[in-house]
């Protein structure tokens, strides 16, 4: 990295650092809220934008994460860090799980298995209220880091920065390894995967599962800021929300998926009153993108020079 | 007890296996996974109750207009959202049909909210008993004109020369345009009659069902589970695995517990993918010279 | 060469995929009545050219005409009411469907009076008998034949035939030959790609040569019975 480079490195940091000081209580919430789906969409786009394989798992994982997490603070008081490594581990079990079966099906098995997935895991938490208390949703206690207390959305806000950056940091460096060349090879051609030293198989098994750890840390990160979880929170609407940012950001580009959530977390609250019309509007951008712009927007700006590189290096 | 659950199985079945099929003939001549054929489903049913709700029109009239709007639906689906994807990965179609469902889906809240609704039941004749058996009347006609569609249907496919270009194009797209075959205008034809299929489904079940927005979405994994277990592709397969799917849900419900109901076709569809992925009837891929 | 007057016509004729020129310039004409063979190697355009004249690749210049009148650009099914027919190279058979309702579906678009049933089984004795038969449990052999069979039922004006011979063992090759011998003599128009230059010659009037999508040369078929050794060395090398 040139002297340039990392000095603007440092300064784009040092923004990202300082909303806190300034914001107030919603804003800071919706900042909180785009982190979540930032995670979220980091994970997805690698299923379904990098490896091109059409999963309804991803509510699934998101939920697991914010469950898991939830019972280990709750339930067991196993201290923040164990439960939030507890959340990705399960995420990635998950994801581990549902790749075995996307090895020897047909595209739209996995999808269907997908989904049936996720609808028998919503199912789960509400009949399984010993551990989830049902459809009265179950609370998230306050958290705190090593005796350190992180109760209000600003100090989560870090916290959440910081498990982002690290994110970015590790699904970046993946994708630019030759397990990340092999993967994008599966999209286009399993022999091209196998020709770069990689079964395929291994390939599909590796991006579910780091999916898994992704999104589901996103999920731990969603029930923190919400302060309670149910079951509806994991259906098909946030599916949606899922979809509409992994492909309006743009397929395969991890700086579409950060333009992706930032576009659409802050929206959906002005929509959330009328009935259905989250649904229409998202539905409707889906269609679009699909129609008109299939790279999403950061293919739009990709078509200026001076976005290209940059855009196009993760 | 267990002859009873079986035969209101077979009444559920009926539904499932005409959405199964629906969405089967469509894969067939498309290559698409319709994830929005449940919500066609639903819009039906939704349409039939605003028709007899709100201009009071008689039932048989509102049936055909169902059948008619959702003809045209599935033809200005092909043409305005499918046609442009005709070379895009398959992949953004099948992400178009996501799409479809949710708009269907947000449409039909927008405009009736979230709340269920139900219209009064269909026909009021006393319920057919057989030994121990109660068919209630609903259920008999849903069996009956399921039955009977059924026959037609095949006999269709079987003999007319629809149902040979059917297959034709099924067997090799390529084939059929060197035949003459205009494929693009068959797929958008299939895409007006698998709609229309899901319009015979409505119409049957609207009287006895609650209606809501999430029931497509609800009856899709049931056509999902049916079309597994019969054989992904096979007309034969959705029909019989549907069937069975309504069968297993009843059993399930009245021997280990109601909440099974709903998780049924889940397992259904994760055990036979894991298990026999080419279903239960277990006929391997169709064959393509 | 005096052919008469042409049913088929194309001129300087080019078509891609994606970026890749496939064809560059392509010319030929064939005459009523006339069988004309094209040749080249691998990957010269014969197969880009034939699927680019029944409508399945848009052709991105030059022209196309049948009996006179412009055609280029029509979709695959208006190309195939108008008389081209293609036998492709992949057969693009129904497996699932009978010998019968094959060749029935060969004639149930076409806009022409054609032959009957038994007019086309006369050529192929062997799908007479195995009529109820369901295609993809044929033979490679009878597979090709109900290609044909099913392309004559089309009533084609001309007859557009992507390696008759291609994958299939001597003894049926020259049965092949015979076929479409006979065709020929009951007046079939054909443009014949072929591999083979055994059956090439035996079969055409005339021939064109095709090499990275262009046609450089033409000439009479008797030049490739005289000496198709030579000949194949002169333009395949």
């Amino acid at each position: 990295m040139s002297r340039g480079g990392a000095a603007a490195v440092a300064a784009l940091l040092i923004l990202l650092v300082l909303p806190p000081f300034f914001v107030d209580d919603y804003v800071q919430f919706i900042l909180d809220l785009i982190l979540v789906y930032v995670m979220v969409s980091f994970g997805f786009n690698i299923v379904l934008g990098y490896a091109g394989q059409l999963a309804f798992a991803n509510a699934a994982f998101f939920g697991l994460g914010a469950y898991t997490l939830a019972i280990c603070l709750g339930r067991l008081d196993w201290p923040f860090p164990a439960a939030l490594f507890a959340a990705a581990v399960v995420g990635g079990a998950a994801g581990l799980l549902v790749s075995l079966p996307a090895l020897r099906l047909r595209a739209y098995y996995l999808a269907i298995i997908t989904l049936a997935f996720g609808e028998l895991l919503r199912w789960t938490y509400v009949h399984a209220s010993g551990l989830t208390r049902g459809s009265s949703g179950l609370g998230v206690p306050a958290i705190s880091i090593f005796g350190i207390p992180v109760a209000s959305d600003r100090a989560r806000y870090w916290l959440f920065l910081a498990l982002a950056g690290l994110t970015l940091w590790g699904s970046a460096n993946l994708l630019r390894s030759r397990f990340g060349r092999a993967l994008v090879a599966v999209r286009g051609n399993e022999a091209a995967a196998a020709a770069m030293g990689l079964a395929p198989a291994v390939v599909k098994i590796g991006a579910f599962a780091w999916s898994g750890v992704v999104v589901a840390i996103g999920g731990a990160m969603y029930a923190l800021l919400l302060g309670r979880i149910s079951p509806e929170s994991f259906g098909l609407s946030q599916l949606l929300l899922h979809f509409s940012i992994v492909m309006i950001g743009g397929l395969g580009s991890l700086v579409g998926s950060v333009l992706g959530a930032v576009i659409l977390t802050a929206a959906p609250e002005l929509l959330r009153d009328i009935p259905g019309l989250e649904e229409i509007i998202f539905s409707l951008l889906l269609i679009g993108v699909l129609l008109f712009m299939p790279k999403g927007v950061a293919g739009l700006l990709g078509r200026l020079a001076l976005f290209r590189e940059r855009l196009y290096l993760t | 007890m267990f002859a009873q659950l079986v035969v209101s199985g077979i009444g559920q079945g009926s539904i499932y296996a005409l959405v199964a099929l629906g969405m089967t003939i469509l894969f067939r001549v498309t290559t698409v996974v319709n994830f929005a054929h449940g919500e066609l489903f639903m819009a039906g049913a939704f349409l039939i109750y605003a028709l007899l709700n709100a201009l009071g029109v008689p039932y048989a009239a509102a049936a055909l207009a169902a059948l008619l709007f959702l003809f045209l639906f599935g033809n200005a689906v092909e043409r305005l959202l499918m046609r442009p994807l005709a070379n895009a990965p398959h992949l953004s179609l099948a992400m178009m049909t996501v799409a479809l469902s949710y708009l269907l889906r947000g449409g039909v809240r927008f405009l009736w909210g979230g709340n269920v609704r139900s219209l009064p039941p269909m026909f009021s004749f006393a319920p057919i008993e057989v030994g121990p058996v109660v068919i209630d009347a609903q259920d008999a006609v849903i069996i009956a004109s399921t039955a009977a569609l059924l026959v037609l249907f095949f006999a269709l496919m079987r003999y007319s020369r629809f149902g040979k270009e059917a297959q034709a194009v099924t067997d090799s797209t390529r084939g059929a345009a060197l035949v003459g075959i205009n494929v693009a205008a068959f797929q958008r034809t299939m895409w007006g009659v698998a709609a229309m299929v899901a319009a015979v489904a409505s119409i049957l079940v609207a009287p006895e069902t609650m209606l809501y927005p999430d029931m497509g979405a609800r009856v899709l994994l049931r056509a999902f589970a049916a079309m597994t277990l019969g054989g992904f592709g096979s007309l034969g397969g959705a029909v019989a695995g549907g069937i069975l799917m309504g069968i297993i849900e009843q059993l399930a419900g009245g021997y280990v517990s109601t909440a099974m109901i709903d998780i049924a076709s889940y397992i259904v569809i994760i055990a036979v993918l894991l298990l026999r992925p080419s279903g239960l009837f277990g006929r391997a891929e169709v064959v393509r010279v | 060469m005096a052919a008469p007057e042409s049913v088929l016509a194309v001129n300087r004729l080019a078509a891609s995929y994606g970026k890749v020129a496939a064809l560059k310039s392509a010319s030929l004409r064939v005459g009523a009545g006339e069988a004309v063979a094209l040749l080249g190697a691998n990957g010269s355009g014969k197969t880009t050219l034939l699927r680019t004249l029944c409508g399945f690749l848009p052709p991105a210049g030059g022209e196309v005409r049948l009996d006179g009148v412009a055609i280029t650009g029509l979709p695959p099914h208006k190309i195939f009411a108008l008389g081209i027919v293609q036998v492709s190279q992949g057969r693009d058979l129904f497996g699932s469907l009978s010998v019968l309702d094959n060749l029935r579906l060969g004639a149930a678009r076409r806009r022409r009076p054609g032959p009957e049933l038994a007019e086309v089984f006369d050529y192929f004795p062997q799908l007479r008998e195995r009529q109820r038969q369901l295609v993809y449990t044929l033979s490679g052999g009878e597979q090709q034949m109900v290609a044909l069979a099913r392309a004559l039922m089309s009533a084609p004006k001309i007859l557009l035939l992507d390696e008759p011979s291609g994958g299939l063992a001597p003894r049926l090759v020259a049965e092949i030959g015979r076929i479409v011998n006979a065709l020929k003599e009951k007046g079939a128009t054909m443009l014949l790609v072929e591999q083979n230059l055994k059956l090439a010659a035996m079969v055409a009037d005339r021939f064109y040569i095709l090499r990275d999508g262009e046609t450089v040369a033409e000439g009479d078929a008797a030049v490739l019975q005289a000496d198709h050794k030579a000949f194949a060395h002169a333009y395949y090398l």
